[in-house]
Parts: structure tokens; sequence; C-alpha cells
């Protein structure tokens, strides 16, 4: 098998010993439309005007070259050369990449989870990231936006969570919250929530404004949205290491520069397309409901207080909670910057 | 062997089966019926019972000739020329069986390498569910392997049936060699 991956290897060196340029694929699983295919065309173009004829630079849309959830495998094989997965994606790998979904950041707020992505805690996962998947992280991470309930009928306040069947997005800290509000986490396919809405194996989803209206989801019944910062969605970039190493120092530092440049204004480029598609919720007849905050802090609060419970659900390590959370103001909100 | 395997298959196979139909009552029923009591899991296990079945199906289709190939062809060639395809087609299979298998333990290495667990709150290890690849394309691997000593040894060939419902037609062995001094009689 050592002697097929060396024999693959040098086949694959070949072109770079002919002076053509190295093939560097990009695996993204979401359409061209989506913020993050947006980001990463780019990060692309900067690169390729960066690397010039040494890099021939090629994104993959729509999961052409496999799911996001496969990406650390498409790296180490090297059908890809680089993704974008979404941090709960990597909680398959590495359980502690499920921290900024845990029921104890809920509400939280992009900026609390900005916040924890700078500490300790964070800098120790992304090690096991690196050590474990044999990849470079890139930074900065990327931002989708906060989650918001979606529901076909009003939902006013964590309480009215009780007993709704709620489908989750991915990861398995999602549903644990869920289960901690009372509520019933149901998994679907995304293709599936209008045929699930209509026939009542649903009452809501927990999605973003932008995907609702990729999906035109008011459309099945769902007109009623629960602003409550679920969690922030955030997209880790990834190179494997094989590639990365094979890269030399200059191009290593003109992809670390390009992807910086093109992820930099993607909060306020997020915020933007999360917004006007809020807006074309409302036109099409939504009702909006925001969470109250005192309550919000409130819950985060008492989830805290079964928090040892809530890692060993999830396999994470006992210490990191107390990590993360020591760095912070001890009141159950993320810690400040350092 | 060939017995005890079949009905160690039989049973592994009606189990998962079973136990697939069990998974997806219980995420229907308790989805519409008791939302309290539904698994975020519930899919993705029907899922692993199904796929496992399947794979530890392909060896016994394998003796039954119920994989896909062209029986028409071999009805029409019939004799000597089927019995060469027959060996070819059991060569064909065994050396892909066995290449994919190899691959497939690749994937279940890594994924044991990189303990991946599924997203659901079950943590399941993928390694048990890639596993079932390389083990059904062993078990098939192994049929073509008696299936073609026992084309070379010219044993009777399985034919699937040309229709659902239609009878199987097995090709005739070669004619057996005329004992010494038939001619003359």
């Amino acid at each position: 098998m050592r002697l097929l991956l060396t024999l693959l290897l040098l086949l694959s060196a070949l072109p770079a010993l002919a002076g053509e340029p190295r093939v560097f694929r990009i695996s993204l699983d979401t359409g061209p439309n989506h913020l993050r295919n947006h980001v990463v065309e780019r990060f692309a173009e900067s690169l390729r005007a960066a690397a010039g004829e040494r890099l021939d630079v090629q994104v993959f849309h729509s999961g052409q070259l496999g799911k996001g959830r496969d990406v650390p495998k498409a790296l180490i094989w090297g059908s890809a050369h680089m993704g974008v997965p979404v941090m709960q994606h990597l909680a398959r790998y590495v359980p502690d990449a499920n921290l900024f979904g845990l029921p104890v950041f809920y509400g939280a707020g992009s900026d609390a989870v900005w916040r924890l992505a700078e500490t300790s805690a964070n800098a120790r996962i992304t090690q096991t990231i690196e050590r474990k998947l044999r990849v470079k992280v890139l930074v900065p991470y990327l931002e989708l936006g906060e989650t918001t309930l979606f529901t076909s009928h009003p939902v006013r306040s964590p309480a009215d969570y009780a007993g709704l069947k709620i489908r989750s997005i991915g990861g398995a800290a999602v549903p644990v919250r869920l289960r901690r509000l009372g509520a019933n986490p149901v998994t679907l396919p995304f293709a599936d929530v209008p045929l699930a809405l209509g026939q009542g194996a649903l009452d809501g989803i927990i999605s973003t404004y932008e995907s609702v209206r990729s999906g035109q989801l008011w459309q099945v019944g769902l007109n009623h949205a629960f602003e409550d910062r679920g969690e922030a969605v955030l997209y880790a970039p990834m190179v494997g290491i094989e590639t990365w190493r094979a890269l030399p120092p200059d191009l290593r530092r003109a992809l670390q520069s390009a992807w910086a440049e093109a992820a930099a204004d993607s909060r306020a480029l997020s915020a933007r397309r999360q917004s006007s598609a809020r807006q074309a919720f409302i036109d099409a007849g939504g009702a909006v409901a925001r969470a109250d905050a005192a309550q919000l802090a409130d819950l985060r609060r008492r989830m805290r207080a079964d928090a040892a419970q809530l890692l060993r659900e999830l396999h994470m390590s006992p210490a990191l909670l107390s990590a993360a959370l020591g760095e912070g103001d001890g009141h159950g909100a993320p810690p400040a910057p350092r | 062997m060939e017995r005890r395997l079949r009905l160690a298959e039989d049973w592994a196979i009606g189990v998962l089966a079973l136990a697939a139909l069990g998974i997806a009552l219980y995420g229907t029923l308790t989805r519409y019926m008791l939302p309290h009591f539904a698994a975020d899991w519930s899919e993705e296990a029907f899922v692993y019972a199904v796929i496992w079945a399947i794979w530890l199906s392909g060896g016994r289709l394998v003796v039954t000739g119920g994989h896909v190939r062209s029986d028409w062809l071999l009805r029409v060639l019939g004799g000597r020329a089927a019995r060469a395809l027959e060996a070819l087609h059991s060569t064909l299979g065994f050396a892909f069986c066995i290449a994919f298998c190899f691959f497939g333990f690749d994937v279940v290495r890594l994924a044991l390498q990189l303990n991946e667990r599924s997203d659901s709150t079950l943590h399941f290890p993928m390694a048990l569910y890639y596993l079932a690849m390389p083990v059904g394309l062993l078990l098939m691997a192994a049929r073509y392997a008696t299936h073609l000593r026992g084309v070379l040894r010219g044993q009777t060939l399985p034919t699937a049936p040309l229709a659902p419902g239609a009878p199987v037609e097995p090709i005739a062995p070669p004619d057996p060699p005329a004992p010494p001094g038939a001619e003359s009689r």
C-alpha cells in the first residue's frame, strides 16, 4: 500500500517537475450562490493572481468532490487539496469541535462565539484537528450567520420549544440542546422538509434566513421566525498537510494572505445577506419574534449546571468547557477577546 | 462448510432486515405519535442495518447466479464457450472483489485511525459501518473462487431466471467422456 501511495505521489509530482502548474482542488458542498462559495471564489482569484503559472486553482461546487463531512478524508486521500467544512462536521473526528454548538452558549450570539474562537481552548481544538486529521487550518474562520428557529406557528419564548418536533442542523450538540429545551429533535434531509411539514412530522427547523430564502420555505408554512441566536455556523478552512508541505514557502504565505484577504469582510457580507434574506421573509408575510436576552442568559446559567453530563454525552474532554469558560466572565457568557 | 456459511448468512441477513424494519417502524411511529421518544439516530441506524444486509447477501447471489450479467449470452453460446465465458467471469469477479476488498479495508483503517463517529448522539463508530463493504466483497470473492473451481471441474452452471417467476434453466454440463469402446457398440 505504501509503495502504491509513493508511486502515486511521484506521478502527481511529475507535472511540477515538467514545469506544469500544480493542481490545487478546493472542495465545497454548497451551490455557487452560497456565501461560502462566494468567499472561496474570491480567495481562488487572489491565489491565482499571486501564484501565477505555478498553481492551477480549481473550485468544485455542490459536493462534486464529496460531502462536507468527508473533506478531511478527501484531503488525506488527495482527491481534494483544500476544503472549508462546517465546524460541527469536524466533531465526527474531534468531538471537542462541538464546543461552538454547546447549549451553554445558546443565544450568546456570534460576537461571543468569535471571542470563544480566540481562546486557548479553541487553540487546543485546532491543534488536535491539525494533528489528527493531518491538515493545516487557516485563519480566520468563516461565518454563515446565527441560526433562527422557523416554525409553522408562533414561538415567542424558549419555553415554547417544549413538545415541538424540530429538524436539527448537523452535529450532535444541537439535538442535545433541543432536548434540554423540551423539544424533540428530528433528523431529516433538507429536501424532505416541505413534505414532513405537510404531513405533521415536523413543526419547524433550525436554520438561517439565507437557507430559508433559498428554499422559499415560507411557501410550505414556515411563516414564523424566533430569533434566539441558537448558534453561529462557522466554517474551518483547511489544507491537507501533504499539499501544504509540498508548497514552497512563498506560495504558503500567498495562500494564507489570500485567504485572510478573502475572509476579512465575510462577517459583514454574511450580515448583509442574512439581513436581505430576513427582509424577503418579512415581505413574504413572515412574522418575526426576538428572544429576551435575560431569559437566554438565565437558560445558559441553568445549562451550565448540567455541563459535566453534557460533555459526557458528547464525548468531549471534561476540562475543555472549564478552560473555555474560565477565560470568560464566569456568568455563562463566553470570554472576552484576549 | 458452505452449508454452515449459508446458514450464518441467512440468519445475519434476516436479523439485520428485521432490525431495519423495527428501527424504521419505531422512527416513524414515534415521530408522529410519541415524539418525546423519537431518536435522532433512527434513520442512520436503519441505513447501517440495510447496507450490512445488502453486502452480506452478495455472496449468496454469486452462488445462485443472481448478480446482474448476460444470462442470454451464456444460453446462446452454450457448452464449452459458455463454460469458458463463465470461467473468465468468475476470474474477473474474484479479482475485482479482492481489489475492492483491499481498498475497503483501507477505508476502514482510516476511519479507525481518525476514530470517525456518526453525527448523531449515537456516536456510531463509522469503521463498523464501512466494514460491511470489505466483508461482503470477501464473501463474494470466496464464492467466485468456489464457483471457478466448479466451472473448471464441469459442474452445472447456475443461471438466473429469465423473468420473475420463470424457472431456472441450468446450462447443461459438457457431455461426459464416452466409455472406452462405446463408439463401436
